[in-house]
């Protein structure tokens, strides 16, 4: 809810060999029930998004004014809007549109935020040029910071994800560089260096593979954070434009008739808060797996 | 079934139950004191009247504001500041007396420096203003009650144009103006039965009565006549969310809510404490068109348009209630002594064929039609979105930009950066006031042919004579498609019980209402 | 430790000025300008260019740009277009309800975020754990806007039991000033309080499991003694990371919950100040918003250094 991003800021180090961790990930999904609930929905919302077409009974754009703000019925189960477009529909293509706002978030501040972070944490010379713009970043609430960026950008989805993208790096710059600041003076690093080996090849084949699951794990959460800031954006009027079905705009356009139409904003709402909730899940299940410290115990 | 003459009694007791307290009661008496909290939908641009053509601007201040003269419930002007006035046989000269001890809310007396400083003012800024200031030779003020306005050639329409709401031309100090130089005024000081008392963004704007006030002394008439403060504050509080403001006035928190969604009148009308109150005068939804784009500035284009439109579902979708909105050629709305259905061929056709046809005969190749609207104001959005695929089936390619109102007024102003963008305009007293056929103003239509017949208009004041012209003139507009008219939509209200009084045409007028003792 | 602060305070300067860099272009980048929204629906292209020049609106870039980090270094955050008066001036007024947002936000979190942890930490793995986790994250899963509208139409509309938008000033009536913040608080509060529920859980999982834990258990010390005098004393301190960071998440979601309720703070002020382009105060509120989110921070690493004897700052 806090559209702050802030949720995966404090990371502790990880130090484990990649191969073990995922291993870990799929003992602890068959222990863990709330993480397998988690990994359910997500399944469950990337299905329905992926085979959209085949379980919304409208096109989500079809305007049909006649049949406006219908109640919920067996024609239209989670009734219509204003312009008589079939709610269900744009909820089952809403999460499609979610779906392309998170994955390319989560890969665009992830590529970035890996790239920055392993070269701030490699390089002493860049290091602090690259934190001190992070940290700039950072200090601009999340939401402020999306919201200019969607002002000065225009309302489009690809700038959505471009200003989330934006918004989001600093978080996974940062952890991604204090991994690769203990894991370089770690003795198997030192002694690549020593042997001769190219830094490509040390950043690649051992400081990368370190970094990568508490990345999984923030990018779970940035998942989740992309789709409430979506919403978040289109409420304030600077998000995706309202014709296209995604959470956020059904539940910005139904906000006019909370009271006379309800069911506009109570199923998409409902449809993030189940999306997020899995993600959340899933994303603290899968850090629970990725802490060292606490994996021993989730057996007890 | 036959009646039992208990059951008729027992009916009648009912019937008189329910009745008598619907019956207009003696009691009605204007009751002095309190304050009345109205939720409007923002804050205002600027509080500067002369400045801004904003409405909110005009809902505000006009209760501290006036001007040399107002409109009435027919929308004639009827003077406010000015006790008499004369116009000259050639039709070329205004001659005004001021009232004599007439008090700004600074305890200064209004003279004709004020009043000149104000209108050059006002001709200098207003959009309105400078309009009809490129027709005024000079203002000049022979002695302390006197204002004469030498005009280049005749019209008629001063008096309107004066007194009209929008961007109204209201009188300040000439000390206020001075200080303002070429920017806004610093001080909120005129004549009007209120005073400005405080303005803190977002949280409210307080106007209190005041006591010096020089009232009329006709019977109130729509915005003429005597003004009464009988509230001793009015608080104007912006609240955007419109869910939010029909619950306050429903707790009692605002007596009054500025612009309701339709589609909450028949829920709102079961409520016993409300009033739900739809504005009499109609505003009408448009779609103008970029006459100096390649693609719009084509006849043909822009008749294509208007042929593939279902009006009805346009308005239907944006407005929904059908007591809101109605499909009606005129330009000048139904109630207006000039309207007429000229044209009334060219509304709501329906045909997509014709469309595509005419899109053939223009050479139009699918190069997008780039439409910016917004969904700051909801109707406007859902218009185009409307419209989109029905455009669409005629064979347009539609670039449907939507963007924030600042970006889209912005955005308008450039000839280069669109065809088509979303708006409304409201109600206005005569045609020559319609923005729509300014060749100045976005959209720049112009036609020769109906120019000329706009200077004509401004001309002539015999009734007759101008509905003819106006015939023709709007029987041209549709022909060109200069804009597109969808239909007009009336505003709701929302207010409690309590509220006495209120009347809106030309606009709020909560001076003379008041709150009944519950 | 004063050395330490003054370098932390250095420190901040460059991220100050790529905050007031990043603020200048993104407001230049952005379509529209505060002249037409002033002039009103029906001015027309001359009105409008002929207010730009009067604004300075059409001085080149690199002026503007040059004229504002003048101004800013001078701390001077200009003057609003809108409200007529210093930018500083306009943030002040509305300090108050976003500042006082803000902290019973941070109450609300607190008081449902920590029990929340302790509890789930010390059932760990039972049922309670999870109903309690699944409660706090329930929170961070909601678009908090959507809850807010949620409860104003619940408790205000249907209840009656709180106002349904706006403020009153402390100096007006304290406790109409609270009652008009349970609703935002609780909007705010409620996502906030699961980050804070899920870092205590974990520290006190930790903690539990650390060598001095078990010897206060050993000793035959009470669990309720072991759990809460020695384990949440030091489980605070991860925690209070995250209050802070938290502070910046609720400074963000004021912006929006302040939208809902229609409360006249801060994060208001930007959202209209960005509708209306009025760029000083966008400018204005970034450079203030960043810079006490930075003063926050800093703060809770002094606090550090009071709540662990083992931190030392040389």
């Amino acid at each position: 809810m806090s559209e702050g991003i802030v949720t995966t800021g404090a990371l502790p180090a990880y130090q484990a060999r990649s191969t073990g961790a995922w291993a870990a990930v799929v003992r602890g999904l068959r222990r863990s029930r709330s993480t397998a609930i988690g990994g359910c929905i997500a399944l469950a919302i990337l299905t329905i998004a992926v085979l959209a077409p085949v379980f919304a009974p409208y096109d989500p754009m079809e305007i049909e004014v006649p049949r406006r703000l219908l109640g919920p019925s067996v024609t239209h189960p989670f009734g219509t809007d204003n312009m008589g477009r079939d709610i269900l529909s744009r909820v089952i293509f809403g999460a499609r549109i979610s779906l392309v706002v998170g994955i390319f978030v989560v890969f665009c501040a992830a590529t970035a935020g890996i790239t920055l972070g392993l070269t701030a944490g490699y390089s002493d010379r860049l290091d602090r040029y690259i934190m001190r713009v992070m940290d700039g970043l950072m200090a601009f609430p999340s939401t402020l910071l999306a919201i200019a960026l969607m002002a000065a950008l225009g309302a489009r989805l690809s700038n959505v994800i471009i200003a989330l993208s934006i918004v989001y790096t600093p978080n996974v710059a940062r952890v991604v560089r204090s991994i690769t600041l203990v894991v370089r003076e770690q003795d198997y690093v030192q002694a690549a260096q020593a042997l001769g080996a190219r830094d490509s090849r040390i950043l690649s084949r051992h400081i990368l593979p370190n970094c990568l699951p508490p990345v999984i794990v923030q990018g779970t959460f940035i998942f989740a954070q992309s789709v409430l800031a979506e919403a978040a954006l289109s409420f304030l009027g600077v998000g995706l434009p309202p014709y296209i079905p995604s959470w956020g705009t059904v539940i910005t356009t139904g906000r006019m008739f909370m009271q006379t139409a309800p069911w506009i904003t109570i199923f998409p709402g409902v449809a993030i808060l189940v999306t997020v909730l899995g993600l959340n899940l899933l994303g603290d299940g899968l850090r629970d797996l990725a802490d060292p410290r606490l994996r021993g115990r989730l057996g007890q | 079934m036959r009646y039992l003459p208990g059951r008729a009694v027992a009916l009648a007791v009912v019937l008189a139950l329910v009745l008598i307290p619907l019956m207009p009661t003696a009691a009605q008496q204007p009751r002095r004191g309190g304050a009345l909290r109205i939720a409007h939908i923002g804050e205002p641009p600027t509080l500067d009247q002369h400045w801004t053509t904003a409405a909110i601007t005009g809902h505000i201040m006009y209760h501290v504001n006036e001007g040399l003269f107002a409109v009435n419930r027919k929308f004639e002007p009827k003077p406010v500041l000015v006790d008499k006035w004369t116009l000259s046989p050639d039709r070329m000269t205004y001659t005004f007396t001021l009232r004599k001890g007439v008090k700004f809310h600074n305890g200064k007396e209004m003279t004709s420096e004020d009043v000149k400083a104000s209108l050059e003012r006002w001709g200098r800024i207003a959009t309105r203003g400078r309009g009809l200031f490129a027709n005024v030779v000079s203002v000049s003020n022979p002695d302390a009650l006197t204002v004469v306005m030498k005009l280049r050639e005749p019209y008629a329409l001063l008096p309107l144009d004066l007194g009209w709401v929008g961007q109204s031309a209201v009188i300040f100090p000439k000390e206020v103006i001075d200080e303002a130089g070429t920017g806004m005024v610093k001080r909120f000081i005129s004549t009007g039965p209120y005073r400005f008392v405080e303005h803190l963004p977002d949280r409210h704007i307080r106007l209190d009565r005041f006591e010096g006030y020089a009232a009329r002394t006709e019977d109130p008439d729509g915005a003429t006549g005597r003004k009464h403060a009988y509230f001793d504050s009015i608080y104007i509080i912006p609240v955007p969310d419109a869910a939010v403001r029909i619950a306050g006035v429903k707790r009692g928190e605002f007596h009054f809510a500025e612009t309701i969604p339709p589609d909450e009148y028949d829920r709102l009308r079961t409520d016993p404490d409300l009033v739900p109150f739809i504005t009499e005068t109609a505003s009408w939804l448009t779609a103008v068109f970029n006459n100096r784009s390649p693609l719009m500035g084509n006849r043909k284009i822009r008749q294509a348009f208007q042929a593939a439109l279902d009006q009805e579902a346009v308005m239907r979708a944006a407005y929904g209630n059908p007591r809101f909105w109605r499909i009606d050629p005129g330009l000048m709305p139904k109630e207006h002594y000039l309207w007429t259905d000229a044209g009334k061929e060219f509304v709501n056709q329906k045909n997509p064929e014709r469309a595509r046809q005419l899109l053939a005969e223009a050479g139009y190749k699918g190069e997008p039609i780039r439409w910016i609207t917004t969904m700051e104001y909801v109707a406007y959005g859902t218009a185009a979105q409307v419209v989109k695929p029905m455009l669409e089936r005629a064979g347009f390619v539609v670039d449907l930009q939507v963007v924030d109102w600042a970006t889209l007024v912005a955005r308008r102003a450039r000839p280069e950066l669109w065809d088509v963008f979303s708006t409304a305009f409201s109600f206005v007293a005569d045609p020559v006031l319609l923005l729509s056929l300014q060749p100045t103003w976005p959209g720049w239509y112009d036609n020769r042919d109906m120019n000329a017949m706009m200077t004509l208009m401004r001309r002539h004041s015999d009734p007759k004579v101008r509905h003819d012209l106006w015939k023709r003139m709007q029987k041209l507009w549709y022909e060109d498609a200069g804009t597109i008219k969808f239909g007009d939509y009336f505003v709701l209200h929302l207010f409690r019980k309590e509220l006495k009084g209120y009347v809106n045409i030309p606009t709020h007028v909560w001076w003379n209402s008041w709150l009944d003792a519950r | 430790m004063s050395g330490y602060i003054v370098r932390r305070l250095i420190a901040l300067l460059p991220v100050l000025l790529i905050v007031a860099t990043v603020g200048f272009f993104l407001i230049y980048l952005t379509p529209g300008d505060p002249a037409s929204v002033m002039l009103g629906p029906d001015a027309t292209t001359e009105d409008v260019e002929n207010l730009r020049h009067l604004m300075g609106l059409d001085r080149p870039l690199i002026v503007q740009i040059l004229r504002w980090y003048g101004r800013t270094l001078r701390g001077d955050l200009g003057y609003s277009i809108f409200l007529q008066r210093p930018v500083v001036q306009a943030i002040f007024e509305r300090l108050q309800p976003t500042v006082m947002l803000t902290l019973m936000s941070l109450i609300v979190a607190v008081l449902i975020g920590i029990p929340t942890g302790v509890v789930a930490a010390v059932r760990r793995n039972t049922w309670v754990d999870q109903a309690a986790m699944g409660v706090a994250l329930l929170g961070v899963s909601m678009p908090s806007f959507w809850f807010g509208l949620n409860l104003i139409l619940v408790f205000s509309v249907y209840l009656g039991l709180f106002p349904v938008a706006g403020y009153v000033p402390l100096a007006e009536s304290v406790s109409g000033a609270f009652r008009s913040l349970v609703l935002p608080a609780v909007t705010l509060g409620f996502g906030a309080s699961a980050l804070i529920a899920r870092m205590t859980r974990s520290s006190m999982l930790e903690v539990l499991g650390q060598d001095y834990i078990r010897t206060a258990r050993a000793k035959g010390n009470l669990e309720r003694i072991v759990v809460y005098h020695h384990a949440l004393r030091n489980a605070m301190i991860p925690t209070l990371t995250v209050v802070g960071l938290a502070m910046g998440g609720l400074l963000a979601g004021a912006i929006v919950t302040e939208t809902v309720f229609a409360l006249p703070g801060v994060g208001r002020l930007v959202i209209s100040s960005v509708m209306r382009r009025d760029y000083p105060v966008v400018q204005g509120v970034l450079m203030f918003v960043a810079g006490s989110y930075v003063f926050v921070n800093l703060l809770i690493d002094v606090l550090y250094v009071y709540l662990d004897p083992r931190i030392k700052y040389a």
